[in-house]
């Protein structure tokens, strides 16, 4: 499916749809231009209904304030932020209709020293801009789906960011590699937007995370820190690979290499900055990296496609490259020195908000490591369940959770019904179109720790039914029942409402085949294919090894007071 | 005023070197073209005039892309697009060949 993506922009901004056109990682986008120059008309006047808009202007040309002082007249400044007031309230007011906005921040357009000294003075063009980013940013942050992209990032990439005789020859005020960057980050938002972030890093060790190999010169004689310029710059790169596990992003170790030996870097090596208990699993053997790989997808219940494996070598690269082209392996460079900033630059992390779940997602690992154990220990199935005791906070949809919710809906693929994908302000007018509409939140946790806010479940009342609409659980928390409870809700709230049955319509992709091996062995009717019906005048049975702290009323779900929370 | 024998003219660039400009540019042409669109980096392939591969934004791009990597390599800052009447010009864009060929004549001192 191809993402439509418009290009508002006061200057000729065609590169950009190309660079968008051309560009074939997912998502595939049909990009387009909006009419030249008329941001302001196209902005007002443009419906922009389901649409992704991408806004880059210069800033002389939609906040005439600005122009006077690149014309070195007097400025008032009042003006000024009135205008990037204005401007922002119209792209907020844009955006009310659009699936998502994206605006450029201003960078100035042409090159030039501007006032020398004076520049950071409150009159120089780049104090002056500062302050306009910082406002528009504060301002169209309120718009949750409004998001500021920083083009100093792209003129940055550029050995030639701006062309003056392209200007006057295109009337385009940034050269092809600027463009190309500033399509990049569109598609890198989009991902993020639509839950493709990658959220795993599976890693080598040897001449990779340190410097020599530990099984041949032992941990003591390894590269890492000290008075060196390859020690350090590995000492740079596990310090970038600290800060996105502190972002929610999980670190994993594979490697050629006895386990114990290996194991003993992260616990005695004094420089080291990535500790055991960064790791959220390992593999650490002499099998195929891309078999252990796979063995980690299994064991942490995680797609190929949430995964990112960084080797040293280019020989596994390929391998892993071949095997498994799910998963990300970026060219990495021969020179340790270029590792952190490598790292820094990939845009597979990017994500529009950070969550609870997101930042705890290390120790959630480790929980299922524990848990899966726990499993091989227990003699059943049916034994170990209730061994886990399993806890499950209901609560309405609200705005403390929507934001994860948002998040699980557009990650989540195994368990989801309909897999539709929504950004916040399409799922509040869902909501709020029509008064029986519901959803609920289901926050997990067991003996050995929180799984956090892992289950959703929407419906709506059709007719005498209740239909499912969304049926959306994280893999973390599959396989326990929990399945079972949303159904129970479902159905509850359907009885106390004297509705008649409850349907639920899976809409079959190649992924959520999972969810509909649930729904077959979950006792409700498939009526047609992948059509599930369950007669509610007959209760559903609860897992009874499952405490739910705060079920509210079914009678309240369905009630419009809830869904007035989010207006 | 003395007039002696006058020097030499000096190639900062060879034709090789030229045509590897041409095609390094012809690959930015083509990084935002779909790969099925790709314009090929053939000596005689047509870039512009009739039966031209290039449209105006991207014959701009190249010759632009062409005129920076000239400076990088060289030093020197040449002008391929003068301003001057464009479809007078156009025989020198034809073809990489013959945009090669212009590059080492400006590039001539």
């Amino acid at each position: 499916m191809l993402t439509c993506v418009l290009v508002i922009s006061d200057f000729n901004a065609d590169l950009v749809t190309r660079y968008l056109n051309a560009n074939q990682s997912l998502p595939l986008c049909s990009a387009t231009t909006a009419a030249y120059g008329q941001v302001m008309q196209t902005l007002s006047e443009s419906s922009g209904k389901d649409a992704t808009a991408f806004i880059w202007t210069r800033a002389e040309s939609v906040i005439p304030e600005y122009l006077k002082l690149l014309e070195r007249k007097a400025l008032r400044d009042d003006r000024l932020f009135a205008e990037v007031s204005a401007f922002a309230a119209t792209i907020r007011r844009f955006a009310a209709n659009c699936e998502l906005v994206l605006v450029a921040s201003w960078v100035p357009s042409q090159a030039g020293r501007g006032l020398g000294i004076l520049e950071w003075t409150r009159q120089g063009q780049a104090s002056c801009l500062a302050r306009m980013n910082l406002m528009l940013a504060d301002a169209v942050a309120t718009a949750p789906n409004v998001f500021l992209l920083d083009s100093q990032r792209w003129v940055e990439s550029a050995q030639h960011p701006r062309d003056a005789k392209y200007w006057f020859a295109t009337k385009c005020p940034f050269t092809e590699v600027v463009c190309r960057a500033a399509a990049s980050d569109v598609k890198a938002a989009l991902r993020g937007v639509g839950g493709m972030a990658r959220k795993l890093i599976v890693l080598d060790l040897d001449n990779t995370l340190w410097g020599g190999i530990v099984g041949e010169e032992g941990w003591e004689a390894l590269r890492i820190g000290g008075h060196d310029l390859f020690g350090e710059a590995y000492v740079d790169f596990q310090r970038a690979l600290k800060a996105l596990s502190r972002h929610g992003i999980a670190i994993a170790a594979v490697s050629k290499n006895d386990e114990g030996v290996a194991l003993e870097v992260f616990d005695k090596h004094p420089a080291m900055i990535l500790r055991r208990s960064d790791l959220c699993a390992w593999r650490i053997n002499w099998r195929d990296k891309a078999q252990n790989i796979l063995d980690l997808s299994s064991e942490l219940n995680l797609g190929l496609e949430s995964m990112v494996f960084i080797d040293d070598d280019p020989a596994e690269r390929g391998r892993v490259r071949d095997a498994l082209p799910e998963v990300l392996v970026p060219e990495w460079p021969k020179d340790p020195s270029r590792f952190g900033e490598t790292l820094r630059e990939l845009d597979c992390f990017d994500r529009p908000t950070t969550t609870v779940e997101d930042l705890a997602r290390t120790r959630m690992y480790v929980e299922q490591r524990e848990r899966n154990h726990s499993l091989t220990q227990a003699s059943s199935l049916e034994d170990w369940l209730p061994s886990l005791g399993i806890r499950v906070d209901v609560e309405p949809i609200g705005k403390e959770n929507i934001k994860r919710s948002i998040q699980l809906i557009n990650k989540t693929n195994q368990m989801n019904l309909s897999t539709r994908r929504m950004t916040e302000p399409r799922f509040i007018d869902w909501l709020n179109e029509q008064p029986d509409r519901g959803a609920l939140t289901l926050s997990v946790a067991d003996r050995f720790g929180d799984l956090g806010l892992t289950g959703f479940i929407s419906w709506q009342r059709t007719g005498t039914d209740l239909e499912v609409v969304d049926f959306v659980l994280s893999c973390r928390a599959m396989g326990r029942q929990v399945e079972n409870l949303m159904v129970h809700l479902a159905v509850e709230a359907a009885r106390e409402e004297k509705l008649r049955s409850v349907i639920c319509r899976l809409l079959l992709t190649a992924r959520n085949l999972p969810c509909r091996d649930f729904w077959r062995s979950s006792g409700f009717s498939e009526c047609e294919p992948n059509t599930f019906i369950w007669d509610a005048s007959q209760p559903y049975p609860r897992p009874s090894f499952i405490s739910a702290n705060r079920i509210f009323s079914a009678r309240s779900l369905l009630d419009p007071v809830l869904s007035q929370k989010l207006r | 005023m003395e007039t002696g024998n006058q020097p030499e003219p000096v190639d900062l660039i060879d034709s090789n070197a030229a045509s590897e400009v041409v095609a390094q540019a012809i690959e930015s042409v083509n990084s935002f073209r779909s790969a099925d669109n790709a314009v090929s980096s053939h000596p005689e392939v047509l870039l512009v005039g009739e039966g031209g591969c290039l449209d105006s934004m991207e014959m701009v791009t190249l010759v632009l892309a062409v005129e920076r990597r000239i400076l990088e390599i060289t030093g020197r800052a040449i002008s391929l697009l003068d301003g001057e009447d464009f479809e007078s010009q156009l025989a020198a864009f034809h073809t990489p060949s013959s945009l090669a060929n212009l590059i080492v004549e400006k590039c001539r001192c």
